[in-house]
């Protein structure tokens, strides 16, 4: 029985990812058919040969531990002080005047554009990597902070004064929790950027990481590698974003968005 | 009280920031091969509109830019409508979009060095798949929960089945396929620079790396500045196109 659900399991993950399969194997017997110039597309089992040797004499796991941790630390720098901004312009009104201006202009900007003013300061290496990242996701973030503590429901704070919280107890008791779901979101807008900020910087700078790996690999006219690269970039994007999600559901288990998905 | 002087009072904070820039400079508290002053980068920056090809510079990244935006803007919008409009198209497209998703954006680009090498359609390329996954997806999800009774009514009252999609759906689906193209407008140029980091001779984001490596800082800042600007202005521009086209709804 278990053995049969399995099957079924199976399947119907083969049927929706159909096109997916398609692709893969057009790709494969194509290049083998010569129809494209095999530099420019490699065989898809040439670039997995490539990934599989890379990843098992070190090279690939070494730069996704290098992306990743420069990823995670300047996000976290930006999700740990953009939170406080965010919650600081919704207690302050000073900090509101200040700080509302400048995210406003810092939100639409490209932001990128200022990675050689960063290598100038910081010189090469990961500092710049992680403070051009903490540069970029912090705004959006304080903007999703500032949005949700700002439009907590009435209510919750009407009934939490009468049962007798106190002021400061207020903030973290309800209207962190009540603001929660936005600015979860807001760090979810926000990562996707860190992972683009670190790959981009990573080539600029040429050193460690998955962004260096590839752009090696395109000045070396080792197209494989650049291939095997990119690969190794979108599984990491993907652990990363389905890790997201899943933290998402443990953090909010209380809240009727993880009650709907569930029932559903 | 006057729109600009609300305005101007809503943005003080930033004018303050830039005075202080200046006295931090002038009172040398900032060192001054890291970090020109104010007035030094105005300098430059009229230095390099009137005689250092900045407007060259900007048209260039701008064509790239804004090619690679519309272009993905079309097909984004055109295949997102068809995805929720048809069950085959959205069989097919929806795990290929779900597959390529996660990839972050950036990563594209030493692809397309290697197939289109270092002209204009190497960044073209970049800009538009880049904005591409972002602007299917939202008009995939805007066109899927819009409000079936708008199609049913406009289907008895004898609209024919393929202008639907034209008339009713994308209408109605507006307000998020306005907000999904405002990101990818702010990719869009983040894409561009990055690209023109990378690769090529002219652009903006050449501008701006090869003014650092001359070790002109004051130009450097410039290029930025003027990046920045740009940037801030296209989504103002943005903004109000936006209260323009939606201004038929209450």
């Amino acid at each position: 029985m278990a053995a049969r659900t399995q099957m079924k399991w199976l399947r119907r993950g083969f049927e929706r990812n159909l096109s997916v399969v398609a692709v893969l194997v057009l790709w494969e017997i194509t290049t083998r058919a010569g129809v494209f110039n095999n530099f420019l597309l490699p065989p898809l089992s040439k670039v997995l040969m490539r990934g599989w040797l890379d990843l098992l004499n070190g090279e690939i796991p070494r730069q996704v531990l290098a992306t990743g941790t420069v990823t995670l630390v300047g996000f976290a720098i930006a999700a740990l002080s953009g939170v406080a901004a965010g919650a600081m312009m919704s207690i302050s009104a000073i900090a509101r005047r200040i700080m509302e201006p400048l995210v406003s202009v810092a939100l639409p900007i490209p932001k990128i554009s200022f990675l050689p003013i960063f290598i100038l300061w910081f010189g090469l290496g990961d500092v710049p990597t992680i403070m051009m990242i903490a540069f970029t996701c912090v705004v959006p973030i304080v903007s999703a902070t500032f949005l949700g503590t700002t439009t907590v429901d009435k209510y919750f704070l009407w009934s939490a004064r009468t049962l007798g919280t106190r002021r400061h107890a207020l903030f973290w008791k309800v209207v962190i929790p009540a603001a929660a779901p936005q600015i979860i979101s807001g760090l979810q807008v926000a990562f996707p950027l860190a992972l683009i900020i670190a790959v981009v910087t990573e080539m600029l700078t040429g050193g460690d990481g998955l962004g260096g790996y590839m752009i090696h690999a395109v000045r070396f006219a080792q197209s494989d590698k650049v291939f095997a690269g990119l690969l190794a970039t979108l599984l990491t994007g993907m652990v990363f974003i389905q890790s997201f999600a899943w933290l998402r559901a443990r953090l909010l288990v209380w809240h009727a968005e993880t009650a709907v998905v569930a029932g559903a | 009280m006057s729109k600009a002087l609300r305005i101007a009072i809503f943005y003080l904070p930033i004018f303050v920031g830039l005075a202080l820039w200046e006295l931090a400079a002038r009172a040398s508290l900032l060192n001054p091969s890291l970090f020109p002053s104010l007035g030094e980068t105005l300098t430059a920056f009229g230095r390099l509109a009137t005689k250092g090809h900045l407007l060259d510079h900007a048209e260039l990244s701008l064509f790239r830019q804004s090619s690679g935006f519309f272009l993905a803007a079309f097909f984004g919008i055109a295949s997102g409508i068809l995805m929720a409009e048809n069950r085959r198209a959205r069989n097919i497209l929806e795990p290929l979009l779900r597959a390529t998703y996660p990839l972050p954006k950036s990563a594209l680009i030493p692809l397309f060095m290697l197939w289109l090498g270092i002209g204009d359609s190497a960044k073209v390329a970049a800009v538009f798949l880049g904005c591409l996954l972002p602007i299917v997806l939202t008009t995939f999800n805007a066109a899927r929960g819009i409000n079936k009774q708008l199609v049913w009514s406009a289907w008895s009252l004898g609209t024919p089945k393929w202008l639907i999609p034209w008339k009713v759906v994308l209408p109605a689906a507006l307000p998020e396929v306005m907000s999904g193209l405002r990101i990818a407008l702010a990719l869009s140029f983040t894409l561009m620079v990055s690209a023109e980091f990378l690769i090529g001779q002219r652009g903006l984001g050449f501008l701006i790396g090869t003014l650092g490596e001359d070790g002109d800082y004051a130009g450097m800042f410039a290029a930025v500045l003027a990046v920045t600007i740009i940037g801030f202005a296209a989504d103002r521009l943005f903004v109000w196109l936006n209260g323009v086209l939606l201004s038929w709804r209450d």
